[in-house]
Parts: C-alpha cells; sequence; structure tokens
C-alpha cells in the first residue's frame, strides 16, 4: 500500500506532486514540529477573541434589548449591525478558510488531518457564540500547540481553557461549601446555586477514561468538586468573556475519591489550589482506559469503524513507552494505519471528502488563498463565505457540532440520503471551482488517480465513460474508491 | 443558541424521497396508517404566550405582554390568535393543549434542555439516543420517519434507517449521472452506499424542485404523510423561541413563530384530507418562560410551557392540565410556571396511540419505566 495510504492519513495529493518513495516514513516526519499557518495576513489570537465575543454579548443583552424594548424591527437593525462590527458574521468563515488553506497547501498534510482530528475529540459544540467568535482559534492556539507535548498536557490546556469551560458551563460548578456558594445559598431572594456536573462529566467520558472505566455517579461527583472555581472571571462589561482565572472562592474543599483513589487537601497549600486539576488530570490522561479509549478513537477516525486490538494495542504501548508523548502517539498511529489500512475502507466524513476531492482535483475555493483575508469591521462577503457555505450544505459545518461529543467517526452516521444527496449535488458543483488553467480533460484524471490510488482500474473504466466534461466530477467524487479512503 | 436564523426559509427544495417501499398496499386499506408529527420548538415556547390563561394576576406580572383578541377555548383558556388553525380545528374536536407541562428539567440551559427534551432523559448528555427513535424501535418501525433537517435529529437516533430531507439550493446530477455512480458500486463487498443511491433515484419526480418556504415543506409533508407507503413519523425544527427582547404580543416575535406552528397543522390538516383524521401532531419544547416580563419587554427562560396538540387521534377538544396557579407562592422558585405534568407521559402515550404500542412497553423500552403516567385513554383515541 502505497498511493491509497496518502488518503487514508492525508488528503491524497495533486496531479504536480510525486508519490513519496515510503510513505510511512514521509507521514511520520510530520509530527515532529508544528507546522506554520500559511495564511500570510496577521490571524486574531483568543484573546482578541473573546473580548469581541464579550462586546457582543454585552451590547446585545445589555444596551440594544434596554434601548428598542418596545420596537423590535430598530432592534433587529441594530443588531444586525453590531453583527457585522464585531465579526460574527466573519469569524467563522476566516477559521475555516484558515483551516482549510493548511489543510490543502502545507507541507505536513498528515499533521492537518490529526489537528482535525483533535479539534473533532475535544469538541466544542454549537452552544451561544461560540463558533461565530472562538472555536477556530481555540484549535489554533489551545489544541495545535500541545500536539507536540503530551496528552496529559493537551488535556489540561482544554480544560481550562475559557472556550471549554464555557462550552461546558463550569462558571455555574461551584461548591456549595465554598465561600460564594455559602454567601449566594444563605440570601433567600438568590437562585441557590451548587454543583454542575456537565464539565466533569465529559471530562471523564469523552475526554479521558470514558464510560469502559466504569466510573460512577460519585466519581463524576467528585470531579465536579474538583473544578469547582476554575472560572471566567466576570465583570459587568464583558460578561461571561472575561478571563479564566482560578477562584479559590468557588472552591469546594477536599479530600475527593476518584476512582478510588483519594486526593486530600492536606496535599495543596492555599497558593496551589488550583493545581488539584492539575494532578487528578495527570492521573486520568494516564489511565490505562484513556489510553484505550484515545487509541481506539484514532483507529476509528484513521483505520476502520470497529478497530481491533492488534490496530489499538500499539498505539497503546507507545504512549505507555513515552509517557503520552503525543509525537510518538501519533507516529505510532501512523504505523497502525500502514500495517492494516489496507484491509478496510474507511468512509469518509463529508469535509474530509471535500478536502480529498479539493486536493486531487486542486479546486480553487477559498478566497484570497494563501495570501489570506482579515476582518476589517464589516460582514463578510459571498466569497469569503464560500468554505462555511459548502460544509454547511454538504451537512459538516465544523465548529456546529450538537453535542460534546463531537461528529461521530461511524459510517451509519453519515449515510443519510439527505447526507448523500449534498455530496451528488456539492460534486456537480465542483466544476464552478476548478482551477482555469487546467484543462480537466480524461488525461488529467488519469494523472490524479494513478497517483492517488492502488488499485485504479475501476476507477479509469468509470472515468473512460463519463465523456461529458461536467459530470466528471459528480462521478469521480462520489465513486466507491473516493466516498472511502 | 442562534435564534436568529430561520432555517426553513432558506434554500431551495431539490428532492424528496420516501422509505417503507416494502408495506403491501392493501395492509394499508385495512388498517390505516396512523402518523405522528413532532414540532420542535427550540428556545423555549412561552406556554403562557401561546395558551394564555383567564387569570388577573397576569396583567401583574407581564403588563407589556397582554394578548388582545385572543381566541376562547373555555373560560379559564384561550389561545394565541395567531393558532387560527388551531381554533378552528378546536371547535372540531380535532386540537388540543396540555398545559404547565414540561420535561423534569428545572436548569433553564438551552444546551442541555434540548438534549433533555429530545433523549427523555433526566441528565443532559447521558444518552445517546432520542426518545422517538427509541420508541419506534419499540414498536418495530424501521424506515418510518422523515426528519425535515438535514443532520438526523438526536430525537430520532436510536432506530435504523431514518430518512431525513431538508431544502437546498444545489441541484443532483442528471439522472443517468447517478445511475453510472450506483452501478460502481456493483461487486463493492457490502457497501451501504449503492442502497442508498437507488433510494435517492426512487424518488417520485413530483417531489423535486418547488420553492423554499416552510409553507412548501410543510404542504410537501402532508402528501408524504398521505401516501400510504410513506412514512409514519415526521419531525419539524423551528427555532426562534427564546424571546428575551421585544417579545411582542399579537403581533412580533413569539407571534410569528406560533404562526410557523399554526401554518405546518394547517397545511397537514388541509393537505392530508381523511388522512388527518389517523394523525397525531404534537409541539416540543426544551422549557417554558418566566411569567414575569423582564427588563426588556421579553421574558427569561422558565420551566413549564404547554404542548400544542392536533390531529384525528386525539380523544376531544380539551386542556389538559393539573394547573398550579400563577400566585407567587405557586410559582417554580417564585418566578416560572409549575410544571405538573412530566411531557414525557403524554409522549409515552401519544406513542402508545399511534403505534399500537402497550403504554408499559414503551414506558420499560423508551423510558427506562421511571415514573410516568398513561394518559394513552385520556388524551387519545386508542
Amino acid at each position: 500500500m502505497k498511493r491509497d495510504y496518502l488518503r487514508k492519513v492525508a488528503f491524497g495529493i495533486s496531479v504536480d506532486e510525486d508519490v513519496p518513495s515510503d510513505p510511512l516514513v514521509w507521514a511520520q516526519n510530520q509530527f515532529d514540529v508544528v507546522p506554520d499557518f500559511i495564511w500570510e495576513k496577521k490571524l486574531p489570537t483568543l484573546d482578541e477573541q473573546r473580548d469581541r465575543y464579550g462586546h457582543w454579548v454585552y451590547q446585545d443583552r445589555e444596551v440594544l434589548r434596554e434601548k428598542h424594548k418596545n420596537d423590535r424591527l430598530a432592534y433587529e437593525k441594530e443588531k444586525d449591525h453590531l453583527r457585522n462590527i464585531t465579526g460574527e458574521r466573519f469569524f467563522e468563515s476566516l477559521e475555516l478558510s484558515v483551516r482549510h488553506t493548511n489543510a490543502l497547501a502545507s507541507h505536513s498534510p498528515a499533521f492537518e488531518r490529526m489537528w482535525h482530528f483533535w479539534g473533532n475529540f475535544f469538541a466544542i459544540s454549537e452552544k451561544d457564540f461560540l463558533a461565530s467568535f472562538s472555536t477556530g482559534v481555540y484549535q489554533r492556539e489551545i489544541i495545535r500547540p500541545n500536539m507536540v507535548n503530551t496528552f496529559e498536557e493537551l488535556v489540561y490546556a482544554v480544560t481550562t481553557s475559557w472556550c471549554m469551560l464555557h462550552h461546558l458551563d463550569n462558571a455555574e460548578n461551584i461548591g456549595p461549601n465554598s465561600k460564594e456558594g455559602v454567601r449566594k445559598n444563605s440570601d433567600n431572594d438568590k437562585q441557590k446555586v451548587g454543583l454542575n456536573e456537565n464539565h466533569a462529566r465529559e471530562l471523564l467520558e469523552l475526554h479521558t477514561l470514558s464510560p469502559d472505566a466504569n466510573y460512577t455517579q460519585e466519581d463524576v461527583v467528585e470531579m465536579a468538586k474538583v473544578m469547582t472555581g476554575w472560572r471566567h472571571f466576570w465583570s459587568k462589561k464583558k460578561l461571561e468573556a472575561g478571563p479564566i482565572k482560578f477562584q479559590p472562592e468557588y472552591h469546594e474543599q477536599g479530600p475527593y475519591k476518584i476512582l478510588g483513589k483519594v486526593y486530600d487537601i492536606k496535599d495543596f497549600n492555599t497558593v496551589n489550589k488550583g493545581k488539584e486539576l492539575k494532578v487528578v488530570i495527570k492521573d486520568l490522561a494516564n489511565h490505562p482506559s484513556t489510553q484505550r479509549h484515545v487509541a481506539k478513537k484514532l483507529c476509528q477516525h484513521f483505520v476502520c469503524d470497529e478497530p481491533t486490538d492488534e490496530m489499538i494495542i500499539p498505539i497503546v504501548n507507545a504512549w505507555k513507552k513515552n509517557d503520552g508523548n503525543l509525537v510518538e502517539i501519533h507516529k505510532a498511529t501512523m504505523r497502525t494505519v500502514f500495517q492494516y489500512g489496507s484491509n478496510y475502507r474507511k468512509f469518509s466524513m463529508p469535509e474530509l471528502w471535500l478536502l480529498q476531492n479539493a486536493k486531487m482535483l486542486g479546486l480553487l475555493y477559498i478566497y484570497m488563498s494563501p495570501q489570506g483575508f482579515e476582518f476589517k469591521g464589516s460582514k463578510p462577503s459571498r466569497s469569503h463565505e464560500l468554505v462555511k457555505d459548502i460544509l454547511w450544505e454538504i451537512g459538516h459545518p465544523i465548529y456546529r457540532a450538537k453535542q460534546p461529543n463531537g461528529y461521530i467517526d461511524l459510517e451509519d452516521e453519515w449515510l443519510s440520503p439527505e447526507l448523500i444527496i449534498r455530496r451528488l449535488a456539492a460534486a456537480r458543483r465542483f466544476v464552478n471551482i476548478t482551477n482555469p488553467n487546467v484543462n480537466y480533460d480524461q488525461e488529467y484524471f488519469e494523472n490524479v488517480i494513478i497517483k492517488n490510488f492502488d488499485h485504479p482500474d475501476k476507477l479509469l473504466k468509470l472515468m473512460k465513460e463519463s465523456t461529458f466534461y461536467a459530470d466528471r466530477f459528480a462521478v469521480f467524487a462520489n465513486s466507491p474508491e473516493v466516498m472511502r479512503a | 443558541m442562534n435564534c436568529t436564523r430561520r432555517s426553513f426559509l432558506k434554500g431551495s427544495l431539490a428532492t424528496i424521497f420516501f422509505s417503507n417501499f416494502n408495506v403491501p398496499l392493501y395492509g394499508s386499506i385495512i388498517n390505516p396508517k396512523k402518523n405522528i408529527v413532532i414540532i420542535s420548538l427550540r428556545g423555549g415556547m412561552d406556554g403562557l404566550t401561546a395558551v394564555p390563561v383567564n387569570d388577573n394576576l397576569i396583567s401583574h406580572y407581564r403588563s407589556d405582554l397582554i394578548l388582545n383578541h385572543k381566541l376562547k377555548l373555555n373560560p379559564d383558556f384561550s389561545l394565541h390568535p395567531k393558532l387560527k388553525t388551531l381554533h378552528t380545528l378546536w371547535s372540531e374536536n380535532l386540537a388540543a393543549v396540555v398545559h404547565a407541562t414540561n420535561m423534569p428539567y428545572t436548569e433553564r440551559s438551552h444546551f442541555d434542555g434540548q438534549n433533555i427534551m429530545e433523549t427523555g432523559a433526566l441528565k443532559a448528555y447521558t444518552e445517546k439516543t432520542g426518545w422517538l427513535g427509541r420508541g419506534m424501535k419499540s414498536a418495530g418501525l424501521y424506515g418510518s420517519s422523515l426528519a425535515l433537517s438535514l443532520p438526523m435529529p438526536l430525537l430520532l437516533r436510536g432506530v435504523e434507517k431514518n430518512n431525513n430531507y431538508y431544502p437546498t439550493w444545489m441541484h443532483l446530477p442528471k439522472r443517468e449521472v447517478i445511475e453510472r455512480i450506483t452501478r460502481a458500486y456493483d461487486g463493492v463487498e457490502q457497501d451501504k452506499l449503492q442502497e442508498v443511491y437507488n433510494v435517492i433515484m426512487n424518488r417520485p419526480l413530483t417531489m423535486q424542485g418547488g420553492d423554499e418556504t416552510l409553507d412548501s415543506l410543510s404542504k410537501r409533508t402532508a402528501q408524504i404523510l398521505k401516501d400510504p407507503l410513506g412514512p409514519k413519523v415526521a419531525v419539524f425544527d423551528l427555532e426562534g423561541f427564546d424571546t428575551h427582547t421585544a417579545q411582542g404580543t399579537v403581533n412580533g416575535e413569539h407571534a410569528e413563530n406560533l404562526q410557523d406552528v399554526d401554518l405546518i397543522i394547517k397545511n397537514l390538516h388541509a393537505g392530508m384530507g381523511s388522512d388527518f383524521d389517523n394523525t397525531l401532531i404534537l409541539t416540543l419544547t426544551e422549557f417554558g418562560r418566566t411569567v414575569e416580563q423582564n427588563g426588556g419587554n421579553g421574558t427569561e427562560h422558565g420551566y413549564g410551557s404547554a404542548i400544542l396538540m392536533a390531529g384525528g387521534l386525539l380523544k376531544k377538544s380539551q386542556v389538559f392540565s393539573d394547573w398550579p396557579g400563577l400566585k407567587k407562592g405557586n410559582l417554580f422558585q417564585g418566578r416560572d410556571l409549575l410544571s405538573t405534568i412530566d411531557s414525557r407521559s403524554v409522549y409515552a402515550s401519544a406513542m402508545s396511540a399511534v403505534f399500537d404500542v402497550e403504554f408499559d412497553r414503551i414506558k420499560n423500552d423508551v423510558f427506562w419505566n421511571e415514573d410516568i403516567k398513561d394518559f394513552s385513554n385520556l388524551l387519545f383515541r386508542v
């Protein structure tokens, strides 16, 4: 297996690229350093995006609603303007364009694939205005740089990020015996506060152990206690968009008992209180159930829906041998795909399918890529929005998963007729985003197919039968060889 | 959540298709197909706006949200003036309301609330399937649903072969192109895609094209449900009920949203003809809203709401409620209409009636034998 592998771990190769002589080495070499973004224009930072988020919610919630309380049309009009000047409409398109530019033009496409995997593993689902402002930059600033660190460091960075804490309501997770908890609960006019298990539950279920670890509801409650105090700094003008600060006055004292292990408060002095979370995450992140859960998810993404032990165990072993170093985990994953991938045809989720087609056919749909564009205080044009629009139409708006478990990487999730209709229809439109300098004749398709498929005969024949120019794109993109890698 | 995006008003119709091809026609004549339609109202529907109670206290709590021209149902309750169809159907015993009801969820997060309204679980994110999907599975109904949305709603998950349809402005390739693609799957081992392409190609041609509105979508749905071989379960998804500001009264945002609900019911009633007799429509929302108005002449997230119901499978016109009252002490946490009926009892009873499955089986298979009540005989024609 040589050529199929390039599609299994990356997006395939373009007609101008050479097939690497050793695909496994080619892939493994991409994980040692974090590749730069190709985007030449300045990218917004997470702090800037948090501020913009804050400005948007404050103006809408605290200013406009009061100002126009008797005039909905005036309210809608000014809100619309606010949307444009804060970039509420803009940044999702910008971030997706950055993501697709790197996927298609980077020299480390396997790294980009892995970045997409982790973004979905630690999904921020569609909540409030996260997708509009911060999910893209969260993936760039929180996930990406940690892909050369340990899994433990990655989990900790994600767990204490403003995006995940806000996404899973941890600000509402207040120790009932904490200073603030006691104060709030003694005020009869105020709503009672207490533990909110949301974030703690997802940390155990999705981000670390998985239900296979057989943790109990009691473990979830204890985890929630550990997480109390990790919240945004609230201010009148920024509301929930203030920076994250561990706030001891909301923190529930230990000791805590999680998976049978007692974490005693005596181990932590006052200064170190917030570090309890770090200590617990260290154990969770390196737990055998976590290793297996993550390794299985990796195999599920790259190899097949129901991975076997022989695929999973080498990844777990690399994890153990290298103390959870992600570079080695990624390299072991590449080897597993190399060894077992040829026995399976993994169904590609819509975005991956789009990117593979775009890579192989040289489709041009990212506005101003790779020079890039930036936010200038106005609403996006249709060209700015094209990446977002296509993803929306094919049913895969990346930052808008409906649930915290992200998009599910199993083919049954994606085989609904309407979703397949969307791929047929989208591929029909590929003819509108082709490279004008390329002649998409039979010879072109032949070259592309020979470079990207180990067993090209059936696909070559299928394309030969597709004599009508515009049909070729729909036939190619929806062929059995391209729908699965 | 993004409440300005009115999903149904975007895009244009491209395709539609049937499922359930294998049901023999004569079977349907002997036993008419029964349909259930769920309309999800995302954002939190204000039950007191949709179905106002005749109580002077209301003007004390929400003086800027008082409705004129209410459509009277009985001495105690009325309908919002935009729910005209529902009011007409009421007089024919084809409409009813369950009031002061909700999922047993009191935390007021859209995010968790919508998860719970779809899974029917007591806690958010503890279940990965929807109550309707599990109900269909319990009744052995495979390939009998149509979601009018692009991603399969969580509500329908848990049963195989669901169908979905959602307008797009994009067009399919020519039929011969899809045929060529389908043939390419010949001999590809165990690829479920070929079956999907076959389903796509077997859509009746009359169901292609059309315009992009909720009006059109609901008219088409009526035709689909009318077909004895068509699906038995349809799910609509409406957004925008989260009216924190300028909620409006007879007109305004909440009113327009209710008008959308009324439009679906109107088109299903008009389009389905006598098949409407074998149909049950119910709304579903994550929570109600505060009784008291807020500083922006809107309302905040609350608890108890109402379920609007229509169709010939209703037992009679009624406002079914264990009314908790609006005195401050009667409100949940002093602010929300209390929910006195676990709405899961209503949905379980509805599934029992429509799917012809014993209530206890639904209670067990769908709601983990939790303490819900059988209202089948009180609410529905069984």
